[in-house]
């Protein structure tokens, strides 16, 4: 019986990095998961949530909840959103409530994309090949609220042909994004980046990946605006080989 | 450089911007941070069991605030049965009127101090120096910012916001050392261990604080390098510490763990310098003060420990590692938090002290990521606190008394059609279709260069915004793969 | 090692008496000092005091201290010192250099050793003060760069006797 995936796209790789979502479609396709995509998903809620907006993020979170009752396995490409719901979700209901109930139901079945892949399909090798030096950021949820640091660097590991750069120190530092923060607190938001983005630079890295929408674009954002010869991808982008070879892109 | 008393918490992001602004600072708080953290990496790789000892410590500090009433009388009968005394202080005021009163009954004339972040916290020397007393601040970092005027911008390292010329440029202006510029490192510290000298051989009471006090001893601990905490506490006749209620541990061999903890995380030591453990007065014939006197401060404590969600930050145990660990606090540097307490922590109890309304911004100076909480010694979870926060800053915010400043109106129209539109898919496509098209008509090659939208404009200033689609993934994949697989879903 | 001390102030330790101590520094015609409280340590600490508020300290003749210690942790290299007549804490911390005499079997191996029954932190047998030694006074509040001997001894020894 093959696996059935609800896709959570999330608003961001939905309205904006709709590659990374196809990619993972095709990464979870090609690991011989059956895809779908609840047709109402809006976003989780987080940017209200983060923001103090918890009435405003608790009507957001039951739409979502009613999306994705029939799930039997919820997978997203982004660390922060599936946080949202795994972690957060709870504290915006009473404990006992149905929908807290709901939550730990959903909860369970949740998964980021690539803990997905390593940890519940028991993969790392999804015959993938890049001809270049790829650096990996490790986005703040995924690392810290999902306490993951092994799924990402082990698929990473085993991409044929691709060097993994250290960013070193700079590796599991902020990139400054922090959602709303990145607007709000605009200048340190930038300051955090201008440092990221240095040591990106310095790593040699042709490529720099991430398994969060929000991160690529602030970094993205910034490699552009530097008019870097490094280029930012969702994680699931280089797994399917939408990333060009670093000469093809120079 | 000289600050107020008042805080200036509430003007976070002017604050933060000024010392972006200040290269001098960056330097010194980009140095010290990077040296706070692979200090503490290694001292921290040391012990295997480090991730058991921040389970111990966080075990050990919730059970003290679990029974902090009973143990807090506990406390004091010991304190009184090794001669010492107990003076309970509602707020800062009552807590400096106890030490005056002391002083006062004493005659006491020069005070020194060691460094303490609670007597920061109720400006004690403030209170002292307008009764007419001489205090003196003997911790080196301490000295130099009474000398200069300021407020300590670390929890642990006050004085890390300046060079070595600034304090030799402070040494000559106030000392009248003309030999300080130049000096060097160690000659600023012998220009600050010949001046203190006299202070320490001539005083009649020494002030300390404490990291951790134990109820069923009486015994307070003060962690240090220099050896000053250790002077204050022995040469004056009379030792008063100021404790905040929270430094409670039940047991004294509880310290064993907290100090493991402690000196790692702090200055990445294995232990410090020098280790105090103190319990009641001196005995016959054995060196110590005749009077040993505790002001168990509570000056806002309480309160916090009534917030089922904030309470645990009272386990704080004030190792400064969350600053270090912290992106914003790097940049922003401590005084932009504008209050004793600065970094992560500061963010999470500042508001809680000063009430939200004079600290609104703090709760949204972070990006969450998550550093403070990875190395908190007692697990403090501070984003998970500071998200809280914010909900109590929104909420506050709608309250009609209008004591709290209102968000500002765009952002609360924009929740409201979040919230609005996120339950509404058809809406919700139909909206997000149309904030994709405004945006697409300002990018060139898939980025937009510049926006004049409010918050976007900031976004726009230091990074492009990448394009969003022209058709979103899920209409990409409706047509693709087909509506009768889509409608069965939606 | 030379530290060339000017004076020796020593508590009363039954090893730095065992090292005959004060005897040596009598033959020697160092000036010696025994910590406890008495008249001549009174004397010392004036003069320390007068030399201070001249702001002479750098020049005046200098001390070190030879003590003993209750206990020593081999993980940190620390040594415990109690308070107790004949044992002061204000001598030796007003020193430049400090030598703490100590046996092999005071050693344990980390800090939990010290609070057993017995041991320098014995809960129920806790003096005015025990101090936890770990190398000398330092401070690194000056840019982070690490310099010794601000309050406290800039020089510490452990002397371990066979």
């Amino acid at each position: 019986m093959p696996r059935k995936v609800s896709l959570f796209v999330t608003c961001l790789a939905d309205q904006v990095m709709t590659q990374a979502a196809w990619a993972a479609v095709e990464l979870l396709e090609k690991l011989g998961c059956q895809v779908e995509v609840p047709m109402g998903q809006t976003c989780c809620g987080q940017p209200a949530f983060n923001s103090g907006y918890r009435n405003e993020a608790r009507e957001v979170a039951r739409h979502w909840l009613e999306t994705f009752k029939h799930a039997q396995y919820i997978v997203s490409p982004s660390g922060s959103c599936t946080s949202m719901v795994k972690v957060f979700y709870k504290d915006l209901f009473e404990p006992g409530s149905p929908e807290a109930r709901e939550i730990a139901r959903l909860a369970a079945r949740t998964y980021e994309l690539t803990q997905f892949i390593v940890w519940e399909l028991g993969r790392t090798d999804v015959g993938a090949r890049y001809r270049g030096k790829v650096a990996y950021h490790a986005s703040c949820h995924l690392l810290r609220e999902l306490g993951e640091r092994h799924a990402p660097r082990g698929l990473l590991e085993r991409v044929q042909g691709a060097e993994l750069v250290s960013i070193k120190d700079s590796e599991t530092v902020c990139c400054g994004f922090g959602g709303t923060f990145s607007v709000k607190m605009a200048d340190l938001s930038a300051a955090m980046l201008d440092e990221k983005l240095a040591a990106l630079e310095a790593s040699g890295a042709d490529c720099v990946v991430a398994c969060d929408a929000g991160c690529l674009l602030h970094i993205g954002g910034g490699l552009t605006r530097r008019g870097s010869r490094v280029r930012a991808f969702h994680i699931a982008e280089l797994l399917t080989g939408r990333v060009p070879a670093p000469d093809a892109h120079v | 450089m000289s600050a107020s008393h008042e805080p200036t918490s509430h003007t976070f992001e002017a604050n933060a911007r000024e010392a972006l602004a200040n290269a001098r600072l960056q330097k010194a708080l980009g140095a010290a941070s990077g040296r706070f953290v692979s200090h503490r990496a290694s001292a921290v790789a040391e012990r295997p069991d480090f991730e058991e000892l921040r389970r111990c410590g966080h075990a050990i500090k919730q059970e003290a605030l679990d029974r902090l009433p009973q143990l807090l009388e506990q406390f004091e009968e010991h304190v009184v049965a090794r001669g010492g005394r107990v003076h309970w202080a509602r707020d800062a005021e009552e807590a400096n009127q106890h030490v005056i009163r002391i002083a006062k009954n004493e005659n006491v004339k020069r005070i020194v101090k060691s460094k303490s972040m609670a007597t920061e916290e109720i400006h004690l020397n403030h209170a002292l120096e307008a009764a007419g007393f001489e205090v003196v601040e003997t911790d080196l970092g301490e000295f130099i910012i009474q000398l200069d005027k300021d407020i300590p911008s670390h929890i642990i390292a006050p004085a890390v916001h300046l060079t070595k010329e600034q304090v030799s440029e402070i040494f000559e202006r106030e000392l009248r050392e003309t030999n300080a510029p130049g000096a060097g490192i160690p000659g600023l510290n012998a220009i600050a261990r010949r001046t203190l000298r006299k202070s320490f051989l001539s005083a009649e009471m020494g002030i300390s604080g404490a990291n951790f006090a134990a109820a069923d001893s009486g015994s307070i601990v003060i962690v240090e390098n220099e050896g000053n905490a250790g002077l204050c506490s022995t040469l004056p006749r009379i030792h008063v510490a100021v404790v905040g209620i929270e430094k409670l541990v039940p047991r004294f061999d509880d310290l064993a763990v907290m100090l493991k903890l402690l000196g790692r995380s702090a200055t990445g030591q294995r232990l410090t310098s020098y280790t105090n453990f103190i319990t009641g007065i001196a005995g016959d014939g054995e060196e110590g003060p005749e009077q040993f006197h505790v002001i168990l401060l509570d000056n806002g404590r309480s309160k916090i420990y009534d917030d089922d969600h904030l309470w645990g930050s009272l386990r704080c145990i004030r190792c400064g590692a969350c600053l270090n660990a912290c992106p914003v606090y790097k940049r922003a540097g401590g005084h932009a938090y504008g209050w004793v307490y600065q970094g992560p922590i500061g963010a999470v109890i500042t508001p809680q002290y000063l009430g939200l309304e004079r600290a609104p911004a703090l709760p949204y100076a972070s990006s969450l990521c998550g550093a403070c909480f990875e190395v908190c010694p007692v697990k403090i979870e501070i984003p998970h606190m500071l998200l809280e926060l914010r909900s109590q800053v929104v909420e506050a915010s709608t309250e009609a008394s209008g004591a709290a400043p209102k968000r500002p109106f765009f952002e609360s129209l924009s929740f409201g059609a979040f919230a609005f539109l996120g339950r509404r898919p058809k809406l919700w496509d139909f909206a997000t279709r149309l904030g994709r098209w405004l945006l697409r008509a300002r990018s060139s090659d898939g980025q937009i260069p510049a926006l004049s939208l409010p918050l976007l404009n900031r976004w726009t200033a230091r990074r492009d915004l990448r394009a969003p689609a022209r058709e979103t993934f899920r209409e990409e994949w409706a047509r693709r793969r087909g509506r009768a697989d889509a409608e069965a879903d939606a | 090692m030379r530290w060339d001390a000017q004076g020796v102030v020593y508590s009363l330790d039954p090893l730095v008496q065992e090292l005959g101590v004060p005897e040596w520094l009598k033959g020697e015609g160092v000036p010696g000092q025994v910590l406890d409280g008495g008249e001549g340590e009174r004397v010392w600490r004036a003069e320390l005091a007068a030399a201070a508020a001249a702001q002479r300290e750098p020049n005046v003749p200098w001390h070190m201290a030879v003590i003993g210690c209750a206990g020593a942790i081999a993980e940190t290299g620390s040594i415990a010192h109690l308070t107790a007549p004949g044992h002061g804490r204000g001598g030796w911390l007003l020193c430049r250099a400090q030598v703490v005499l100590l046996t092999a079997e005071q050693i344990v191996s980390d800090l939990d050793g010290l609070f057993v029954g017995g041991g320098a932190l014995d809960r129920n047998a806790l003096p005015r003060a025990v101090t936890l030694v770990t190398g000398p006074s330092r401070t690194a509040d000056i840019e982070q760069t690490l310099t010794i001997g601000v309050h406290g001894p800039g020089k510490f020894a452990a002397v371990v006797m066979g």
